[in-house]
């Protein structure tokens, strides 16, 4: 009899551990280059491998597409035909650069404009040939620079720049834009779980396999080694940063970043280190996460303007400012002790 | 005929169900004390008041505060934190009762008074930078 108990006690025991073996399967993790930084996917279910697999494929194919300096690509198309009218480009192109324009259409392209890119070009900043350029080069230049100048005709499918000279730099939008993409694959595909890093550009799809939601770590903008100062709980969603910290050069002691405000061709004296956006739509959140150049202030503003993201702002001084709808989701995590979390109301 | 209580192979499925208990214990005693650094952040409307290291205190540390007209104390001690009274009306901040791992804290709406756990763990699934 007793023998007969702990038989079966045992069993039990080995049951459940077997049980916990099972709901822990086993994800695909993808590691690869691409976009000009690293991708990381991590892919649940049984349709995993597929899944990531055409992701994979999808973001070489639009890399070509879209960089600026692929040429037959259509960015760089768009960019050569500038000033003579109309071009025939992919239906995705067509709708990114729609897409953009609605995104700088919110902060009237104080925050974000994808004609920026004669600056960017000018200033070279994450290139080994970074400068300051002279103020009448960044005076002309600036000249360039208005979104409203990208014309798309959905009809035909094609668009046009209107002035020579000008350039569009899908730097700012593409891996948001994408991740949405990424998102609709997994879906496409009967995933429910599943997160891609598109270089610190993330979006989650559902919860993690055990129902928890996932724990997206935001970077101290200060530390070199991927050390977090919280963390925010997301199902769902997309978690985009925007930062003076990825790519930058320091000159005479100041700090130039690769983020140039749209209206006055330098990088932004904002008083951010960061901008964090957490929206349903990876495009919008890349587009609101350029709030950075805008300030606290003005950031809060157009985040309130939008009306569908949640945001963390972190400034100069080291202060955390969250957006009331991140109460309970985002956590404090600052092992460097500096940071001081602040609730915008 | 006089049995004893237990046959040998009895004996060592006891032992087996205790090694695995043990086991359990010390698996949970691990994952209870990853956060090595922890450090109470204390704000009032978004303001720093004070920060204490949990992990250095050795012995019990009184805070009174007096914010909007409301007396309130933190106890602190080592690797735990609470109010410990406070004069506000609905006392959620003292029905809070002690925090002590990281990402945890504990609020005083009428005082605007917070205490936030903050430590070097990282759990995080991942990075958005």
């Amino acid at each position: 009899m007793k023998k007969a108990f702990y038989v079966l006690l045992i069993l039990i025991i080995l049951v459940s551990f077997a049980g916990c073996g099972l709901r822990k399967s086993q994800p695909v993790q993808v590691q690869e280059f691409a976009l000009g930084t690293m991708i990381n996917q991590q892919v649940y279910g049984a349709n995993a491998q597929k899944a990531a697999d055409e992701v994979s494929a999808r973001i070489k194919t639009l890399d070509a597409l879209w960089t600026i300096n692929q040429p037959g690509g259509d960015i760089n198309k768009l960019n050569r035909h500038a000033g003579q009218g109309y071009i025939k480009l992919q239906p995705e192109t067509i709708d990114i650069l729609t897409r953009a324009r609605r995104i700088s259409d919110l902060s009237g392209g104080t925050a974000f404009d994808i004609t920026v890119a004669p600056l960017v070009k000018a200033w070279g900043i994450g290139t080994d040939h970074a400068r300051i350029p002279s103020d009448e080069a960044i005076k002309r230049l600036v000249g360039l620079v208005d979104y409203r100048d990208v014309q798309v005709d959905q009809a035909s499918g094609s668009a046009s720049l209107a002035r020579a000279g000008q350039m569009v730099d899908l730097g700012g939008i593409a891996k948001g834009y994408i991740g949405d993409l990424v998102r609709d694959i997994y879906k496409k595909n009967g995933v429910t779980s599943a997160f891609a890093n598109l270089g610190g550009n993330v979006v989650v799809l559902g919860s993690k396999p055990d129902g928890n939601p996932w724990k997206v770590g935001i970077q101290n903008p200060r530390s070199q080694n991927g050390q977090i100062v919280g963390v925010v709980d997301v199902i769902d969603k997309a978690v985009v940063t925007s930062g003076d910290y990825q790519r930058y050069f320091i000159k005479n002691g100041k700090r130039y970043c690769h983020i140039l405000n749209p209206k006055t061709g330098y990088p932004p004296d904002s008083g951010l280190m960061s901008v964090t956006i957490i929206a349903a739509s990876s495009t919008d959140a890349d587009g609101m996460s350029k709030a950075y150049v805008l300030g606290l202030d003005q950031g809060i503003e157009l985040i309130r303007h939008y009306g569908k993201a949640e945001a963390i702002f972190i400034t100069n001084d080291k202060k955390i400012y969250v957006t009331p709808g991140l109460n309970g989701k985002f956590h404090l995590e600052d092992a460097s002790n500096e940071y001081t979390y602040v609730q915008i109301r | 005929m006089n049995t004893p209580m237990f046959k040998s192979g009895d004996k060592i499925l006891i032992l087996a169900l205790a090694v695995i208990a043990a086991a359990f214990m010390i698996w949970n005693a691990m994952e209870a004390d990853t956060t090595k650094n922890l450090t109470a952040v204390i704000t009032q409307d978004s303001k720093l008041v004070e920060k204490i290291d949990l992990r250095s205190i050795d012995k019990p540390l009184y805070i009174n505060l007096h914010e909007e007209g409301i007396h309130q104390t933190i106890l602190a001690e080592k690797g735990r934190i609470r109010f410990l009274k406070s004069d506000c009306p609905n006392k959620t901040c003292v029905k809070t009762g002690w925090l002590t791992r990281s990402g945890t804290r504990a609020v005083c709406l009428p005082s605007r008074v917070s205490i936030t756990m903050v430590g070097d763990n990282k759990q995080v699934d991942v990075l958005t930078y």
